[in-house]
């Protein structure tokens, strides 16, 4: 797109690049060499900028101390299966939206669309009360489900904006052919649509595995904690001293995660893009 | 080819004669019982739930939720402290969603150039966007760390200041500490956005544009920022809407310190719950914050649903 | 036996109304071809025969079964749609069989009518590719297999040919023709081709505005239009029309004036026409020979000439009308030059002013030949 052919355009180019390349990828970097460094190295006046001796043992006391394992386990239980059942349920009422005809369809479309207004603090007031009634507070069910908020609406909204693209003529053929509506939708739109399924999948996943309001206030006990609280209350407090351990336990609590979305992005950035923005 | 009669194919009449779609509708229905039920029981009731708390007297010596009227609003309203955090918020919010989208822009501009290495640049952009809250807060904690902090030897070696920053614990770092961190984050989905919104670009438009000697800064001023004004305007309306909502950075940062310095709205009604567990006095901060919220809502909604 | 008959039929969107009350009966084994201009609504009439669009007023009846309620599965018809709608997830195979599947036929019927399609269409060696691996030709042949292997009463195309290139729609064309000489079932084949029209069907309906403007087979609609819209219509190139003004009318005659100062008079009750009124005098491009030997010559300022090899067209303006004339091919013709053509008048069409056909122009005779 840009014409680079003079040194000045090169040299801007560049410049710009590094400029926010540093801003973006040299914080991860820095936790990541931090967290290879000893103490020794890692509290001096005068950083280095490469592990002087690659020590491990920040990752140790990360895995044994604490329960750091745990907590990316329920992490991972509650945030996968929340996101699972909000792509689910998106996609039953996106594809509802998208391909019928109803007189309190846009009504109802906007409603759960302008859910974005609620903010979540303030529904945390009445979902705490909420699950506590039912007996759901401080347990993985009550988080999962309350995830739910999160994602919902847009995942809704991102379903919708997809399978109103998918043409109608593939449904009405199908339709002629002689399946029901149920057959359409599962041997039909929904294998066409798995992308999309994925791609809302990963969005709602990254709401819950990002969190931590809701994790924090839901979740009062060590066995059902989240690695977000659970970092927060191991390694932020008053007097905390132990950034090594910290660096090891984000990198181990992150590096999950990297993994799936490096596997799967590609599909990822156009999927989240398509329905928000248009 | 053989023909095969009616009955062969097991095909039945239909019982009976309804409208051609009723049945269509009946199942539009039925499909959109669950979301809508999660829907309802998860986040409209608390909603309406929360918001005709602000009604009430309700807090942790108080048996039962008493009905005073609009006294909470009185001394929302009359509350410095409340509208300080207003401010707090306006700040933040303006603050980060100006920074991101510059750089949002300008990183999806250079990413949008065809150059050896840029899809490992792409795949790498999503990076700070997936690691949890916590976590981006560590990173940045540690970086703008008073004592250890690289910020601080980095300004310090560069001569910008003489002696270190402690960003965390005065009010003016705190701030640019949050909004940093915030937009780092934020970064990659604003990419996003504006590099779906090239993709649309008439590539053809600007090979026109060089033949008749344009520049690069020509073409991005006259033709990329005027073809991308929409996507601006939404992705503006949804940067204000996420930051409004925006508690993880801040909580797990500064925990909305030092003192009051960035104790934005959602801060704000999470201490008065959860902390002060005055249900009553939360909801009623919750309502100004809805109220923030919902021009940029409605004007994002409309303009989704303009094509439509 | 499929007889399709529908009757008082109509659509409407909203407040729109788009089909305005149809009646027509097409007969069990025909191949009838809705044609018109886009937006006419005959897309929407396949569709309500279909099933895939509620009747808004009126019933459709297949066989003797009224199916205005009825679901598109219970219909008896089978359906080729204009983008194929081949289902992007499954290979040929299951394409062709997906129909069967889901009604619970048996799995040794499925395979032996897939392979019998097949073998029709030529599709064997394609069997487990997956849509996008398939040419446009190929689509479309899948397309027609799914239907054919569902033995439909009634064989239903909205514009099949309309995405392939011009080639293979002849020869598609052509296929299709064979499928239904071969089958022997009703087809309703809808496009807004006019040629595709006339090659393929047995009876023609031509639509505007969601009315019937006629129905007939292609000579009919050809040789005796029933107004101007169809006799442009049908046809390529168009009908010319030459804009004539009426001198006197009587019960036996009429007698009008062209734009040169030619008088004509054609024996027609003209009883409802006035002197001074505008009628319109319809000559197909092909009913023009060159020279001044049939009834009525025209000079010509030819605007442009196409040489085609086989034909020639050219291109000028009589009397503010676009004219098109099929001339000699042999004869090479230049930009700017001013040459005479002739046509009889038995060749003629003349229509009203509000566009409908006067009856066949019999017994015409020239009255007198204006001095140019």
């Amino acid at each position: 797109m840009f014409e680079l052919r003079s040194w000045q355009a090169k040299a801007g180019f560049m410049a710009l690049l590094l400029l926010i390349a540093f801003f973006l990828f040299f914080p991860v970097y820095w936790a990541l060499s931090s967290a290879f460094k000893g103490n020794g190295e890692l509290y001096q006046m005068d950083p280095t900028l490469f592990p002087n001796d690659f020590y491990l043992g920040h990752f140790m006391t990360a895995i044994s101390e604490g329960n750091l394992l745990l907590q990316l386990k329920n992490s991972l239980l509650t945030s996968t299966s929340s996101a699972l059942l909000n792509a689910a349920l998106a996609s039953l009422a996106g594809y509802s939206f998208a391909k019928f005809e109803y007189p309190a369809k846009k009504p109802l479309m906007l409603l759960i669309l302008s859910a974005q207004m609620f903010p979540f603090g303030v529904l945390l007031i009445s979902i705490y009360p909420m699950l506590q009634a039912v007996n759901l507070l401080d347990t993985k069910l009550g988080l999962t489900i309350s995830y739910i908020v999160f994602a919902l609406p847009v995942s809704t909204y991102m379903m919708y904006s997809y399978f109103k693209q998918l043409p109608n003529e593939l449904i009405e053929a199908a339709k002629v052919d002689g399946a029901s509506n149920l057959k359409i939708f599962y041997r039909i739109v929904m294998p066409i649509s798995f992308p999309a399924f994925i791609t809302v999948t990963l969005y709602a996943f990254m709401w819950s595995w990002n969190d931590l309001l809701y994790s924090m206030t839901l979740i009062t006990s060590e066995e059902n904690r989240t690695v977000g609280p659970g970092l927060l209350l191991r390694y932020i407090n008053e007097n905390n001293s132990d950034w090594g351990g910290a660096m090891a336990a984000s990198f181990l609590a992150a590096a999950p995660v990297v993994v799936v979305f490096a596997l799967l992005q590609k599909q990822f950035i156009g999927g989240v893009t398509s329905g928000a923005v248009k | 080819m053989d023909m095969v009669s009616i009955k062969d194919r097991g095909l039945k009449r239909p019982k009976t004669e309804r409208s051609l779609k009723a049945g269509d509708r009946r199942f539009a229905y039925l499909i959109l019982i669950p979301a809508m039920t999660a829907f309802m029981v998860m986040v409209f009731y608390p909603f309406v739930d929360a918001m005709s708390m602000s009604f009430f007297q309700f807090t942790i010596y108080d048996m039962e939720p008493i009905f005073i009227g609009f006294d909470n609003f009185v001394t929302v309203l009359t509350d410095p402290y409340v509208l300080a955090s207003w401010v707090t918020t306006a700040v933040f919010v303006v603050g980060t969603t100006l920074l991101t989208m510059t750089f949002g822009l300008a990183w999806a501009l250079l990413m949008y150039q065809d150059f050896h290495g840029r899809a490992v640049f792409r795949t790498m952009t999503l990076l700070p966007w997936i690691l949890p809250s916590t976590v981006s807060a560590f990173v940045w904690a540690w970086m703008l760390n008073g004592k250890y902090g690289v910020v601080n030897a980095m300004l310090l070696s560069a001569g910008i200041v003489d002696e270190n920053i402690q960003f965390l614990s005065n009010d003016v770092g705190a701030m640019v500490a949050i909004i940093l961190t915030r937009t780092w984050i934020s970064i990659p989905l604003f990419m996003s956005f504006f590099l779906a919104g090239l993709q649309g670009m008439d590539f053809q438009q600007i090979e026109a544009a060089r033949l008749d000697g344009a520049g690069n800064l020509t073409i991005v001023r006259r033709l990329i920022l005027p073809h991308l004004k929409p996507v601006f305007l939404v992705t503006g309306a949804l940067g204000m809407i996420g930051n409004l909502q925006q508690f993880d950075i801040i909580y797990a940062l500064t925990g909305g310190g030092p003192i009051r310095a960035t104790t934005v709205l959602s801060i704000e009604v999470f201490k008065q719950a959860f902390e002060n567990w005055d249900l009553g006095m939360a909801s009623t901060i919750g309502v100004l914050w809805v109220f923030t919220l919902m021009p940029l809502v409605v004007f994002y909604l409309r303009s989704l649903f303009k094509e439509d | 036996m499929a007889d399709v008959k529908l009757e008082k039929v109509i659509k409407r969107f909203g407040k729109v109304e788009t089909i305005h009350g149809i009646d027509l009966d097409i007969k069990h084994g025909e191949f009838v071809v809705f044609v018109g201009p886009s937006g006419c609504g005959k897309s929407t009439l396949l569709r309500m025969i279909a099933g895939l669009e509620e009747v808004t007023e009126g019933e459709v009846y297949i066989g003797d079964n009224r199916v205005t309620n009825w679901q598109p599965s219970k219909r008896e018809i089978a359906m080729v749609f204009q983008s194929y709608a081949l289902y992007p997830h499954m290979s040929v195979r299951q394409n062709m069989s997906f129909g069967l599947e889901v009604t619970g036929q048996p799995k040794a019927l499925i395979e032996q009518r897939v392979a019998e399609a097949a073998r029709i269409l030529k599709l064997d060696e394609l069997f487990e590719r997956k849509p996008k691996e398939l040419s446009g030709g190929q689509r479309q042949r899948v397309a027609i297999g799914r239907t054919i292997v569902r033995q439909p009463e009634i064989f239903l195309f909205d514009e099949p040919l309309s995405n392939l290139d011009a080639e293979l729609r002849v020869q598609m064309r052509i296929e299709i023709s064979k499928l239904h000489e071969q089958l022997g079932n009703t087809m309703i084949y809808v496009t807004h081709d006019q040629v595709e029209a006339m090659t393929m069907a047995d009876k023609i309906v031509v639509l505007r505005d969601g009315i019937i403007e006629q129905v007939g087979t292609p000579l009919e609609l050809y040789h005796q239009p029933v107004n101007k819209f169809v006799a442009g219509f049908i046809g390529s190139p168009k009908m010319n029309f030459l804009p004539v003004t009426v001198l006197s009318a009587n019960k036996n005659e009429i007698k009008v004036i062209l734009h040169d100062g030619q008088q004509l008079s054609l024996n027609y009750d003209g009883r409802t026409l006035n002197e001074g009124d505008k009628l319109s005098l319809g000559i197909r491009p092909e009913h023009f020979s060159s020279g001044n030997s049939a009834d009525i010559s025209l000079d010509v300022n030819i605007d442009v000439a196409e040489h085609l090899g086989g034909t020639t067209y050219i291109y000028s303006d009589i009397a503010g009308q676009a004219v098109t004339i099929e001339a000699d091919s042999d004869v090479v013709f230049e930009r700017g030059e001013i040459k005479t053509f002739s046509f009889h008048l038995s060749r003629c069409h003349l229509f009203a002013a509000d566009g409908r056909r006067m009856e066949a122009i019999a017994e015409v005779r020239v009255v007198e030949k204006a001095v140019a």
